[in-house]
C-alpha cells in the first residue's frame, strides 16, 4: 500500500517532531468534563486514550486538538496552543470524529479530496491521492457515491481516509473502529501505525481492548481526569 | 402530549406546510368568489392547482426527513397496517387540513374585506367551490404520500443511513412526462384555439410553470456533478458551491420556487396586459380626456369655433365622427372619424402616445391631401351685384357703414391647415366690377372651402393664380349644383362640387369594400372615393376597425352640415377653466372622459384580472413560503456542512467563495429560468384564455406577455433567492465551528 506522491508533496507530508502537551488542562461545559489534564502525546507513539461513555475521552482529543478552548491550563503541539481563536484545527492536525463529520453533499472521493485541496494540493492530483486512500481502506468502489448514500462503517471508513490522506503530523482518531468489522479495524490500526512510524503524533480514543492492544501506550480516563498511570507495551 | 411534542420538534416544517396549502386553498376560494360576484371564471385559479405539485412536496418532504427516525421506530416495533399508514402519513395529512381549513376561513375573510374594497357582493352562495376543494383535497394526498415515502426505503437501510435521499420514482418521472404532455397539450390548444378555453388552458400557466421547475430540478442533478467535476481546477469554492445546490431537498425546493416565479409572474402580466388593453382601448376610443358635443352638426362651425377659442391650436380640436363609430359590431366602413389633423400633435398626440393608435406619421396623411389644391398669390373676381338687393345690414340699422357694399368672402384651407377668409367689397349698383386682392398662404396649396356674400351678387369670374376656380362646378348647401355665372344669395355658402379625387384615410380593420372600389362617405355625406394611405391595427376613435381622415380635407367639397355626424369638439387633459367656460357658452356639452370611458371597457375584464391579481400573489407568496423554509432547512443542514468543512482544513474565504458561487449560481438559474418560463407560459397559454373581449372592431391585445414586468419578475426571484442564500450563509457562518459537530455533552461553544 504506497502513498501518492502527491501527499508526498504537501507541506504536512513531514511531521515535525513536535509532541503534544496538555498542561493543567480543564473544561467546564455546565459540568467538569475534563479536570486538570497533564498528558504529552510523543510523536512515533499510538496512544489510546481510553475509559467508560462520557469520561471525557472526545473532550480530551477536542481540546488537545484545538477544536474546544480549554477552560485551564493549555494544550500545545510543538510548544504553539492548539487552540486559535476560532475552533478551526491546525493544519497540522487532522481529526477522525466519532460522529464522521463529513460533508453530505460531495462524494466519498470528494470529502477525501478536498482535505487536500484545502492544504493546496492540486485537485487532480488530490483526487488521486484520495482513490488512492479509499482504496487502502477496501472501498474504492464508493467514490462516486454522496456520502449520505453509506452506511456507518462505510463513512466511519472515509472519515479515517480524510484524515489519513494528508499525512497529518497530528492524528486524532475518537472511536475510529466502533463500527468496523475485525479485518478492516485491523487495516485501519496499520495504517495508524504506518503514520506513527512516520513520525506523527497519533492518539485514538477507544473502549475497544482489542485497539487499546494494538497501541504504544495507554491513558485511563474517567470522569475528566486521567487515572492511574499510563502503560506502555 | 405526544403531537403536541411532535408537532413541537418539526414546528418549522410542519408551519411551512400548513401554511403554503393554506395560501393555495384560499387564493383559490377567493378567485371563486370574484368570479361568483363579478361574472369572472373560477378557472382562473387552475395555476394554483397545479402548482401545488411542487409547492406541498417541498415542505412535505422536509417534514417527512425530519419525521424518518419517529417512522423507523415505529417500523422496528413492527407497527403495521393502519397505524403504519397512521405513524408516517398521519401528521403530514393532517397538517394540510388543517392548513386548507385555515385557508377556507382566511379566504371568506379576504373575500369579505375585498368586497368591501372593489364594491362587489362576494358571498359564498353561488360560488364555485370545486377548484379549492380540489387544491385542499390533492395537497392532503401529496402531503400524506410524502409522508409514506419514507417507509419506502428498506428498514435496513433506514436503521444504517443517518440521512434520507428521496430517490426519483417510476411513478415521479411518469408524473413529470405527464405533466409535460399536458403542457404541450395546453400551449397547442392555448395557441392555435378558438372560442372559451378549456380548464386545461387555463390551468396552461401552471402547467408550463410546474414542467419549468422539474425541467431546472433535472437539468441541476444532470449537470452539476460533471460541470463541478470539469471545474475540478476552480478553489474549492467553486466545487462546494455547486454542490450546495444539489443539497438534500434543494432542487425540488427550487423547482417549487421556480414554479411559483413563474405562475405569479405570468398571472401578473395577463392582469396588467388586460389592465393596460383597456387603457389604452378607452383612450383611442375617446380621443383626448374631453369629449364636448356640439348643439348642432355643423363640421366646418366646430372648425371654426375651436379657431375662435383657441387660435394657437394648443387645447382644443373639432372631430366629426359617424354615429357607427360608437357601435362595437358595426361595419367598419361605417365607423369613419374625421379628425382636425392640424392640432393632432398638440390635442391627441400626447393622450394616444404609447397606444396602438399613436398616428406617428400623421404628417403624410395631411400630405396627402387628395382633393384639388390650388395655389397662387393673388384672388381676382369679377362679380355683378343684384340691383335688387336690400343691402342694408339688419346689424347696422342706421346705415353707419356704407349699406350700399357687398362683401363677396372666399373661405379656404391655407398651406398650414388654417381657415383663412379673403372679401372683397363690392358697390351694389348693377355694374360689373373686377377686384383683385392679395391671398396669402397659398404658395404650396390650399383648399377652397366655400364662397359667401351679403347680399345676392352674380360670380362672373373667381381665379386664384392661374386656376379658374368656377369650372370645378359649385352647389348650394343640399347638394343643389350651381350654373356659371355662379349666383349667390345674402349669407349662403355655397361650396364647390364635391370632388373626384380620392380622400386620403387611414384604414384599421378588414372593410369589405365595394367591389367598385375603396368609398367612403364624406363629412357631406357623398361617397367619396378613398386612397388607403396606410393600415393599422388601431385608429383614434374607431378603436380596431373603422376609416379616419382629415377633417378639413374632408370639408373640402363638403355640404357644411350632415346630421349623419357627431361634431365634437375633444380636449386636451388641464383645458383651462375659462376656456372650458367660452366652450360651454358656445352650446358645447361635455358627453364623456377617458376614465370613465376605460371604466366601461374596463368592466368586462374586471373580475379575470382581479383573479389573475389574487393568482399573482398567492404564487408569490407560496414562493417565498417555500423559499423560507427552505432556509430554515437548509441553515441547519449548511451549519453542519461548514463545520465538517472547517474540520476538513478549508479555509473561511474558501467558504465565502462558496456561498458566492452558490447563490450566483442557483439565483442565476431561479432568475433566467423564471423569465424564459414566464413569457412562455404567457404567449402559449395565457394568450389563450380570453384576456379581454374580442371583436373585428376592437382593439387587439396582441399578447399578454409584458417584457418589463416579466423581468422584474425574474429579477425578484433571483434576488429573493440570493438574498435569501446570503442570509443563511451569514447565519451558518456565525455558528458553524467544527466543536458544532461534536456530541452535544463535549461542547460548550461552537
Amino acid at each position: 500500500m504506497t502513498r501518492p506522491d502527491a501527499a508526498l508533496t504537501t507541506s504536512s507530508a513531514r511531521p515535525a517532531a513536535g509532541t503534544l502537551d496538555l498542561a493543567g488542562v480543564g473544561y467546564v461545559a455546565g459540568r467538569a468534563l475534563l479536570t486538570d489534564v497533564t498528558v504529552s502525546f510523543a510523536p512515533g507513539q499510538v496512544t489510546a486514550v481510553s475509559g467508560p461513555s462520557g469520561s471525557g475521552k472526545t473532550t480530551l482529543l477536542s481540546v488537545a486538538g484545538g477544536l474546544l478552548q480549554p477552560s485551564s491550563g493549555t494544550a500545545t503541539y510543538d510548544g504553539t496552543p492548539t487552540w486559535r481563536g476560532t475552533g478551526d484545527p491546525r493544519p497540522e492536525i487532522a481529526f477522525v470524529l466519532q460522529v464522521y463529520g463529513l460533508v453530505p453533499i460531495l462524494s466519498a472521493r470528494e470529502n477525501v479530496s478536498i482535505a487536500l485541496r484545502a492544504r493546496g494540493v492540486r485537485p487532480a492530483e488530490a483526487d488521486e491521492a484520495a482513490d488512492a486512500a479509499l482504496g487502502e481502506l477496501h472501498i474504492s468502489d464508493l467514490g462516486d457515491r454522496q456520502v449520505e448514500e453509506l452506511s456507518g462503517g462505510q463513512l466511519q471508513r472515509v472519515a479515517c481516509a480524510r484524515a489519513l490522506v494528508v499525512r497529518p503530523p497530528v492524528l486524532l482518531a475518537d472511536e475510529p473502529t466502533s463500527e468496523l468489522d475485525p479485518v478492516t479495524r485491523s487495516v485501519v490500526m496499520q495504517l495508524f501505525r504506518a503514520e506513527a512510524e512516520r513520525g506523527a503524533v497519533v492518539v485514538v480514543a477507544t473502549h475497544d481492548p482489542e485497539v487499546i492492544d494494538l497501541c504504544d501506550v495507554h491513558h485511563r480516563v474517567d470522569e475528566g481526569r486521567l487515572v492511574g498511570d499510563a502503560w506502555a507495551f | 402530549m405526544g403531537r403536541l411534542r411532535a408537532l413541537r420538534a418539526y414546528g418549522g416544517a410542519v408551519l411551512a406546510l400548513g401554511l403554503v396549502v393554506a395560501v393555495l386553498t384560499s387564493a383559490t376560494l377567493v378567485v371563486a368568489g370574484v368570479a361568483a360576484a363579478g361574472g369572472g371564471r373560477s378557472g382562473i385559479a387552475l395555476p394554483l392547482l397545479v402548482l401545488v405539485v411542487l409547492a406541498v412536496p417541498a415542505p412535505a418532504l422536509e417534514l417527512a426527513r425530519r419525521r424518518r427516525d419517529q417512522v423507523t421506530l415505529a417500523r422496528v416495533r413492527g407497527v403495521h397496517g393502519g397505524s403504519w399508514v397512521g405513524a408516517a402519513a398521519g401528521q403530514p395529512a393532517t397538517t394540510a387540513l388543517t392548513g386548507a381549513a385555515l385557508g377556507a376561513g382566511v379566504g371568506v375573510l379576504v373575500l369579505e374585506v375585498l368586497s368591501g374594497r372593489w364594491g362587489t357582493e362576494a358571498g359564498l352562495g353561488d360560488t364555485d367551490l370545486r377548484w379549492a376543494v380540489t387544491v385542499a383535497v390533492s395537497a392532503t394526498v401529496l402531503a400524506a404520500g410524502c409522508g409514506l415515502l419514507v417507509s419506502r426505503e428498506p428498514l435496513v437501510v433506514a436503521l444504517r443511513r443517518p440521512r434520507w435521499q428521496p430517490r426519483t420514482g417510476v411513478a415521479a418521472l411518469a408524473g413529470g412526462l405527464a405533466l409535460t404532455v399536458a403542457a404541450a397539450a395546453a400551449g397547442y390548444l392555448g395557441t392555435t384555439g378558438e372560442g372559451d378555453p378549456g380548464p386545461l388552458v387555463l390551468a396552461g400557466a401552471g402547467l408550463v410553470a410546474v414542467v419549468a421547475g422539474l425541467a431546472v430540478a433535472a437539468g441541476l442533478r444532470a449537470l452539476i456533478p460533471p460541470a463541478s467535476a470539469s471545474l475540478a481546477g476552480r478553489p474549492v469554492g467553486v466545487l462546494v458551491g455547486l454542490r450546495s445546490a444539489l443539497a438534500s431537498g434543494a432542487t425540488i425546493r427550487t423547482a417549487a420556487v421556480i414554479a411559483s416565479a413563474v405562475v405569479s409572474a405570468s398571472a401578473l402580466s395577463g392582469a396588467t396586459a388586460a389592465r393596460d388593453w383597456a387603457a389604452d382601448a378607452a383612450a383611442i376610443r375617446s380621443g383626448a380626456p374631453l369629449r364636448f358635443e356640439l348643439p348642432d352638426d355643423h363640421a366646418l362651425g366646430a372648425v371654426h369655433l375651436t379657431e375662435r377659442l383657441d387660435p394657437d391650436g394648443r387645447w382644443l380640436m373639432a372631430v366629426a365622427v359617424d354615429e357607427s363609430a360608437t357601435d362595437e359590431d358595426s361595419d367598419p366602413l361605417r365607423r369613419v372619424a374625421w379628425l382636425d389633423l392640424s392640432r393632432y400633435d398638440a390635442v391627441m398626440a400626447g393622450h394616444l402616445s404609447g397606444t396602438p393608435a399613436e398616428l406617428g406619421d400623421v404628417a403624410s396623411l395631411r400630405d396627402a391631401t387628395g382633393v384639388e389644391v390650388v395655389t397662387g398669390e393673388q384672388l381676382e373676381m369679377t362679380v355683378t351685384p343684384d340691383e335688387t338687393a336690400d343691402t342694408a345690414d339688419p346689424a347696422d340699422p342706421a346705415g353707419t357703414e356704407d349699406p350700399r357694399v357687398v362683401d363677396v368672402s372666399l373661405r379656404y384651407l391655407d398651406d398650414e391647415g388654417g381657415v383663412v377668409a379673403v372679401t372683397a367689397g363690392f358697390d351694389p349698383i348693377g355694374r360689373s366690377a373686377t377686384i383683385s386682392l392679395p391671398v396669402e398662404g397659398c404658395a404650396v396649396s390650399c383648399v377652397v372651402l366655400e364662397l359667401t356674400a351679403t347680399g345676392p351678387v352674380t360670380v362672373e369670374s373667381l381665379r386664384l393664380g392661374g386656376n379658374d376656380l368656377l369650372t370645378s362646378g359649385w352647389a348650394t348647401a343640399d347638394g343643389q349644383s350651381l350654373g356659371v355665372p355662379l349666383g349667390l344669395t345674402a349669407d349662403e355658402a355655397v361650396v364647390p362640387l364635391p370632388s373626384r379625387a380620392p380622400v386620403p384615410m387611414l384604414v384599421a380593420g378588414d372593410p369589405d369594400w365595394p367591389e367598385s372600389g375603396p368609398v367612403v362617405q364624406a363629412v357631406g355625406g357623398d361617397p367619396r372615393p378613398v386612397q388607403e394611405v396606410a393600415e393599422r391595427d388601431a385608429l383614434p376613435m374607431v378603436v380596431g376597425g373603422g376609416l379616419v381622415g382629415d377633417l378639413r380635407v374632408g370639408l373640402a367639397a363638403a355640404s357644411a352640415s350632415v346630421p349623419a355626424l357627431r361634431v365634437l369638439v375633444l380636449a386636451r387633459a388641464g383645458l383651462p377653466a375659462d376656456l372650458r367656460s367660452e366652450l360651454v357658452a358656445a352650446g358645447a356639452d361635455l358627453v364623456a372622459s377617458s376614465g370613465g370611458t376605460e371604466a366601461e371597457l374596463a368592466s368586462g375584464t374586471l373580475a379575470d384580472s382581479r383573479s389573475r391579481l389574487v393568482v399573482g400573489i398567492a404564487a408569490a407568496v407560496t414562493g417565498l413560503l417555500v423559499l423560507a423554509s427552505g432556509a430554515a432547512s437548509r441553515l441547519r443542514s449548511a451549519r453542519g456542512q461548514r463545520a465538517a468543512l472547517r474540520l476538513a482544513g478549508v479555509a473561511t474565504a474558501d467558504l465565502r467563495r462558496a456561498t458566492r458561487v452558490e447563490t450566483a449560481a442557483v439565483a442565476g438559474v431561479v432568475g433566467v429560468v423564471t423569465g424564459v418560463g414566464s413569457w412562455l407560459a404567457v404567449v402559449t397559454t395565457v394568450d389563450g384564455t380570453g384576456l379581454v373581449p374580442s371583436g373585428p372592431n376592437r382593439l387587439l391585445l396582441g399578447t399578454a406577455a409584458t417584457p418589463g414586468l416579466l423581468a422584474l419578475a425574474a429579477l425578484a426571484a433571483a434576488l429573493a433567492v440570493g438574498l435569501a442564500g446570503t442570509a443563511v450563509a451569514g447565519r451558518a457562518r456565525r455558528r458553524s465551528a467544527p466543536a458544532l459537530l461534536l456530541e452535544p455533552g463535549a461542547r460548550r461553544t461552537a
